[in-house]
């Protein structure tokens, strides 16, 4: 089904202005690189060749990239390439989202009045776990609620009390 | 012989009995750690190349933290037999399940699985350990021989030497990369522009932070590696559902007969040589050489259409070429400093966290670490021959574990690892917004490895480019200089920009272009 309706696609776009939509993106995405690169390195000095200065090597490297970017741009256009592939929002936000929560969770923080306390791998653990299973449709509630705890149990075992990584596990409860 | 004493110094640091006090019991307990950390290491390695979706890169990255409170020289022999480790596992996951394990293993699956389908899984098994124990072994003689004499060189580099030598390295990692060309350089750049985040080695001025004082001191190579080979991988993974199919056949004998030893002999020793050959190489050296090895072996069998239907010369030459390459990888990394792929580089960040500057200073200044790590490969081979074989049965309970279950634990070990790293929790984050950017590059068709080795090398190229710039007043013409009349130079520098030039202009030539497409199909 998904390759019937892509080949489709691609015929429909062979009239197109844009040869190499992938291609187009990448180039814009250097494009993009480069101008954060040379704007975070517009107010250093650069110096002369004789004595470099900090500024000069990545405005040089930001140029260079740039350059590529364009490239790439012009190519889009001439020659014809791959279609953008399709993203999995649905992996993106849960897998990603647990590494965030999870970071968020395990020493707490604070943004103006809201207020996270630290609560430890105990909380953050599960949590992470839990939402990264959002991630595959075939997720079952129960099994990874069970499955959760059970690497957690693992998790105090293995890195707190065989390799004593400086962790914290439940400082609401135990005080560690 | 200078060889046989420095293998000895480096089994003796192996074996070495260390006292462990063990406070529960108010004693201490004779014990050879080397050895027991390489065990360790090969163990793990083997579980993460059996497991498909977790790598050596994600798991190095994973473990740093673990190695703070080990001896350096225990902790590089655990970290090494993890990366050697995984060449082994590789192998097994690609003959019984017809998914490579490993990148590394994906041509083993097109005649290993064959082979397991008729029955012979087990003599697949047997000669993939096999090669590989011998690839290992001759891996470990050239890193032996070849470590004086190149670090003997290496002691001759000026900066410029240097500078060159890097850029001649990162034009093969950019050959050696799949898709375009232009993209594989925009990479390397995009790589060396995020190595320059932070203060400024020389004037301390701030640069790319925006005015973000938690990058002051760079960005963490070992969160970029996780972000992007741990997370990106995941949701790339969770695309395309895979089906498992663990062989049902009986996997059967594992050792190969007579007729099976004859004809694996040479894709053996050809494998071994091209392997060890390609590890050199930056990039994907170690990825290229179970292909070069195969399309080798096809082409000269005198009949080809074997391959593929479960041809034994198909896994025994690969599978000798990708533990070779991983073994050689190390050569550019203690000879000359220079970390030649992703896991290499963590390599050097575990050597930084112990206060070890590599370079060819290390052979040395601390021979008993780097002799220790060439002899603790060879034990760490023959441990795999002896581990992997009977624990089979094991790594294909592993692999019956679904994927939905695998990467939720992936992920919650790779958030506990990379805080542990700093203890930061700001780490944790960084390490989502570079999954997100990983999988960005994914999605646009770039390659993330060039760039994970821009990023390594970025600092130390500026570093010398700026003290050759310094030493000759701003001009460029250094790096012209022979020191001689050319193809004899006494100064390498411009000898490897020429061979760094010539690689480009080859590999966009259109008949070898069309070639590399194909290989990497």
């Amino acid at each position: 089904m998904a390759d019937t309706s892509s080949d489709a696609k691609s015929e429909k776009r062979e009239g197109r202005f844009v040869k190499a939509p992938e291609t187009l993106a990448a180039g814009v995405f250097l494009l993009v690189l480069a101008e954060i690169g040379f704007w975070g390195s517009i107010g250093i000095a650069a110096g002369t060749l004789a004595k470099m200065g900090a500024g000069m090597f990545p405005r040089v490297v930001s140029l260079l990239i740039g350059a590529l970017g364009v490239f790439l741009v012009v190519q889009s256009f001439t020659v014809r390439g791959p279609a953008l592939e399709r993203w999995l929002g649905r992996g993106v936000v849960f897998v990603l989202g647990a590494a965030v929560v999870f970071g968020l969770t395990i020493r707490g923080f604070s943004l103006g009045s809201l207020v996270v306390p630290p609560l430890g791998l105990a909380v953050a653990g599960p949590l992470a776990v839990i939402i990264a299973s959002l991630a595959d449709r075939e997720t079952r509630w129960l099994e990874i609620i069970l499955y959760a705890a059970f690497l957690n149990v693992l998790c105090f075992v293995v890195f707190k009390q065989l390799l004593r990584l400086p962790i914290p596990i439940a400082p609401w409860l135990l005080g560690y | 012989m200078d060889l046989y004493d420095n293998l000895a110094l480096g089994f003796a640091t192996v074996w070495k009995i260390i006292w462990l006090p063990w406070p529960a019991m108010g004693i201490a307990i004779p014990l050879p750690a080397n050895l027991l950390l390489c065990f360790v290491g090969c163990l793990v390695g083997t579980l993460v190349g059996v497991l498909p979706g977790v790598g050596p890169i994600a798991t190095i990255a994973m473990l740093l933290p673990v190695t703070y409170g080990l001896d350096p020289i225990g902790a590089l022999i655990m970290l090494a037999g993890i990366y050697y480790g995984a060449q082994y596992g590789g192998s097994t996951t690609a003959i019984l399940v017809n998914i490579p394990g490993e990148a590394t293993a994906v041509v083993t699956v097109l005649d290993g699985h064959q082979m397991a389908k008729q029955g012979r899984a087990g003599v697949a098994l047997g000669i993939a350990a096999i090669g590989s124990f011998i690839a290992g072994t001759f891996a470990t003689l050239v890193i032996a021989s070849l470590a004086v004499p190149l670090t003997r060189m290496a002691l001759l580099f000026g900066p410029a030497d240097y500078f060159a030598l890097m850029v001649l390295g990162l034009m093969f990692a950019v050959v050696l990369a799949r898709g375009s060309i232009p993209k594989a350089i925009g990479m390397i750049l995009v790589g060396v522009l995020l190595s320059t985040v932070g203060s400024d080695l020389e004037t301390g001025e701030e640069r790319l932070t925006f005015g973000w004082t938690e990058i002051s001191d760079g960005l963490d190579f070992a969160i970029i590696a996780m972000g992007i080979f741990g997370f990106a991988e995941i949701v790339k993974n969770l695309e395309n559902p895979e089906t498992r199919n663990v062989v049902q056949a009986a996997i059967g004998r594992l050792l190969p007969n007579g007729r099976d030893m004859r004809q694996s002999a040479w894709p053996i020793a050809r494998g071994t040589m091209i392997g060890s050959f390609l590890g050199l190489l930056p990039g994907n050296g170690a990825v290229l050489g179970p292909f070069a090895s195969y399309t080798l072996e096809k082409k000269i069998a005198a009949d080809p259409t074997r391959f593929g239907t479960g041809a034994i010369e198909g896994v025994a030459g690969p599978e000798s070429a990708n533990n070779a390459g991983a073994q050689t990888a190390f050569i550019p990394l203690l000879t000359l400093g220079i970390p030649p792929n992703a896991v290499m580089a963590l390599m050097v960040g575990a050597m930084t966290i112990h206060g070890i500057v590599p370079g060819p200073q290390i052979i040395t200044k601390q021979p008993n670490l780097f002799w220790g790590m060439i002899a603790s490969m060879w034990i760490g081979n023959l441990m795999l021959l002896i581990i992997n074989l009977p624990l089979i049965g094991l790594w294909v309970k592993l692999l019956k574990v679904p994927y939905r279950l695998m990467f939720p634990a992936i992920v919650l070990f790779c958030c506990i690892g990379i805080y542990s790293i700093n203890n930061s929790s700001l780490d944790v984050l960084m390490v989502a917004a570079f999954g997100l950017f990983g999988y960005t590059l994914l999605k646009f068709g770039f390659e993330p490895a060039p760039m994970l080795l821009g990023f390594v090398l970025g600092r130390l190229m500026e570093e010398k480019l700026r003290q050759s710039l310094v030493i000759s007043r701003g001009s460029f013409m250094t790096f012209l200089e022979c020191g001689g009349t050319l193809p004899f130079c006494t100064k390498p520098r411009l000898i490897l920009l020429i061979l760094a030039v010539l690689l480009v202009i080859i590999a966009a030539l259109p008949s070898i272009r069309r070639k590399r497409e194909t290989v990497f199909e």
